[in-house]
């Protein structure tokens, strides 16, 4: 042992080195054959910081006509890599440290105290989302959506999400009426923006929903869809005095405070009203205006206890950023929002779309 | 906020307050208790889209995922290797915080850096090379068909003993809970004349994750002429055992460190072990088929 030490001082480098460096000439050719891996630690002995996740494509060649390379370059790079560097500092030497994202949004959303941390994990994921779902055009394909009524995948045997924007929400011109609303009147108070998604729930119905600043899909109370959290400046929230009997076998719970509001649908007649979902007979043409495209009814053949799963979990398709940064950057110009929406739908990857569609929409 | 009027700052925090105030409250939730079997399976269902959700969302954001980061419960299940070891780690797992130095055993002093804040710190200059030393001889035991066992028997201790023989495989094995004495004098009594005498009962190797509540077991280990190996801290002799690592025996953190690197190296010779195998068993159908060619 004591020569061991011997022969270690008289390496002549610091002790730190020469113990690593001895050790690994030391290393037995057995030890070696098993698998050649790097000396340091794997990733998860190191400490991380967040950075941004690779792009599908690559950010110099821009978004054909919807973004150049600046633009994109300010969207992919500047914005999202400022947004990542102040989360880093939010959460430096935090218990959310290590946590990705997404977990950081739900760990940070209960606490005011955490609201710089919150707002830049959710704008970043959102942000994220936004730029994933894109695809540049090509000659041959100026738009994406003749994916839409393409090849039909392994597990379809029917254009499904095709087929439910048309019976849901009339047609692909209607759906882009929808999000061009949603955009306009979040962008019309001149305020910080925010996204405009397209929702699915377990059931397959569709729903157009905005989220003003940094609301979020991933926790309810968080989605700051609407401005106002108890909805009174949008014509009151529905509450019935006795629910009806649900469905068989479920234990029978208090009404709840307020009902679920699926969408900001254009096609409501005046203000936005949310849904009844405890209506036992089918509900009035006239009273469902608030899921968007919906004819009224949810028909006779609809079995009650579906009814509970709508829109309780919302699982989004794409988004699309509606920021000022984004617009002015393509070279728009401050009220050039119209174009940039206009735009932004030759760019959307459908088959991206199609695919989250067909995974999500399971309890039909 | 200060030059604003009073109602509109009362609008505002008014809606910075909204966010908080809208989380179902305790009396909500304790409403919503499940309590018939349809409860119990709409809760799962409600979970399952949940964890969905959150797994669509963690593909974005950013590149750490919870995969690539470090999480509580690595240093059990995702431990050192060996040839990742480092001073730092060591030092991480507070390996270098002794006992006393009034507790100070003579033979240890070799093995001791100085004393701060009244207790003896250890050198980790000296433990490093021992540990690998230990992890070598684990390989080559393993590597050599021979059993080793790991005895931790501290409520701590025992996930990580646990974990250390599943990772060597069959040839592991460990002692959680107590170390029966007699297990190697009285083997007889213990597992019946024709086990003792047919089987191997008696370990290759054992390892000592807290060696002083183990003497009796190391004392039979001498017995039966088993090479030791042991975390020895600075109030104990290092001789009780045959290869001692000088470290901190009270940290889990340090016998987590310690039982992994040893536990990988373990592994290793697991492999380097059916590697060998499998060549003389390819190497031995070679030569077959050449002795049946020369013949015809």
């Amino acid at each position: 042992m004591h020569r061991l030490t011997h022969s270690l001082a008289t390496a002549g480098c610091s002790s730190t080195r020469a113990v690593r460096f001895a050790a690994s000439s030391w290393r037995s050719t057995a030890a070696t054959a098993v698998s050649p891996r790097p000396l340091l630690a794997t990733a998860s002995r190191r400490r991380n910081i967040h950075v941004r996740v690779p792009l599908p494509y690559k950010i110099e060649d821009g978004m054909g006509d919807f973004l150049p390379p600046a633009a994109l370059k300010v969207i992919a790079e500047d914005y999202q890599q400022g947004l990542l560097d102040r989360l880093n500092e939010q959460i430096k030497g935090t218990k959310f440290e290590n946590l990705s994202v997404a977990q950081i949004v739900i760990s940070t959303a209960p606490h005011e105290s955490q609201t710089l941390a919150f707002n830049y994990a959710s704008l970043a994921l959102n942000n994220s989302f936004f730029l994933h779902h894109l695809k540049p055009p090509t000659a041959r394909a100026p738009n994406h959506e003749s994916a839409l009524t393409g090849k039909l995948l392994s597990h379809e045997r029917t254009h499904r999400l095709a087929g439910a924007i048309t019976a849901q929400l009339g047609s692909l011109a209607d759906l882009k009426t929808y999000v061009a609303a949603a955009a306009q009147g979040m962008n019309s108070g001149g305020g910080a923006g925010g996204f405009v998604w397209l929702v699915t729930d377990a059931l397959g119905r569709l729903g157009v929903v905005a989220t003003y600043g940094a609301g979020t899909l991933l926790v309810a109370e968080r989605r700051q869809s609407l401005l106002a959290w108890d909805g009174t400046e949008l014509g009151g929230v529905y509450q019935p005095a006795t629910p009806p009997p649900p469905p068989s076998g479920r234990t029978q719970h208090a009404a709840p405070a307020q009902a679920r509001a699926l969408s900001t649908s254009a096609r409501a007649s005046g203000s936005v009203r949310p849904t009844n979902v405890w209506s036992d007979p089918p509900l009035a043409p006239s009273d469902a205006g608030a899921v968007a495209g919906s004819d009224g009814t949810y028909g006779a053949s609809e079995a009650p206890a579906a009814l509970d799963a709508l829109g309780k979990t919302l699982y989004p398709l794409f988004c699309v950023s509606v920021h000022e940064h984004a617009w002015m950057a393509a070279g728009y110009g401050v009220w050039g929002m119209e174009t940039y929406l206009e735009r932004f739908w030759t760019c959307l990857n459908w088959v991206a779309v199609r695919e989250a569609y067909a995974r999500y929409a399971v309890r039909k | 906020m200060a030059a604003l009027c009073p109602a509109r700052r009362r609008l505002f925090s008014a809606l910075l307050r909204q966010p908080c105030r809208s989380f179902t409250s305790a009396t909500e939730s304790s409403e919503k208790i499940l309590q018939s079997q349809d409860d119990w399976t709409a809760f799962q269902l409600d979970r399952a889209e949940r964890t969905t959700l959150v797994d669509v969302f963690s593909k974005f954001g950013s590149a750490q995922t919870r995969d690539n980061t470090w999480q509580p419960h690595h240093p059990l299940h995702r431990p050192t290797a060996p040839r990742d070891l480092t001073l730092s780690a060591l030092l991480a797992a507070g390996a270098h915080l002794g006992h006393h130095s009034s507790l100070l055993n003579p033979n240890f002093v070799p093995y001791a850096y100085g004393t701060r804040a009244g207790i003896t710190i250890i050198d980790l200059e000296r433990t490093l090379p021992h540990l690998r030393r230990a992890a070598s001889l684990v390989r080559a035991v393993v590597s050599r068909d021979g059993t080793v066992v790991f005895v931790g028997t501290r409520t701590d201790l025992r996930p990580t003993v646990l974990k250390a023989a599943q990772r060597i495989g069959s040839q592991g094995y460990h002692v959680g809970e107590k170390w029966l004495p007699g297990t190697l004098t009285n083997k007889v009594h213990f597992f019946g004349p024709e086990v003792a005498q047919s089987e191997r009962v008696v370990p290759d190797l054992v390892v000592f994750l807290n060696p002083i509540p183990n003497l009796h077991a190391i004392r039979e280990c001498a017995i039966e002429h088993v090479p030791t190996i042991g975390i020895v801290d600075s109030n104990v002799d290092p001789r009780i055992v045959m290869y001692p690592i000088p470290a901190n025996d009270e940290s889990t953190r340090t016998a987590e460190l310690i039982a992994g690197v040893l536990s990988i190296a373990g592994r290793e010779g697991a492999e380097l072990a059916a590697e060998r195998a499998q060549k003389r068993a390819r190497s031995a159908r070679s030569m077959a088929k050449h002795r049946t060619l020369e013949v015809d």
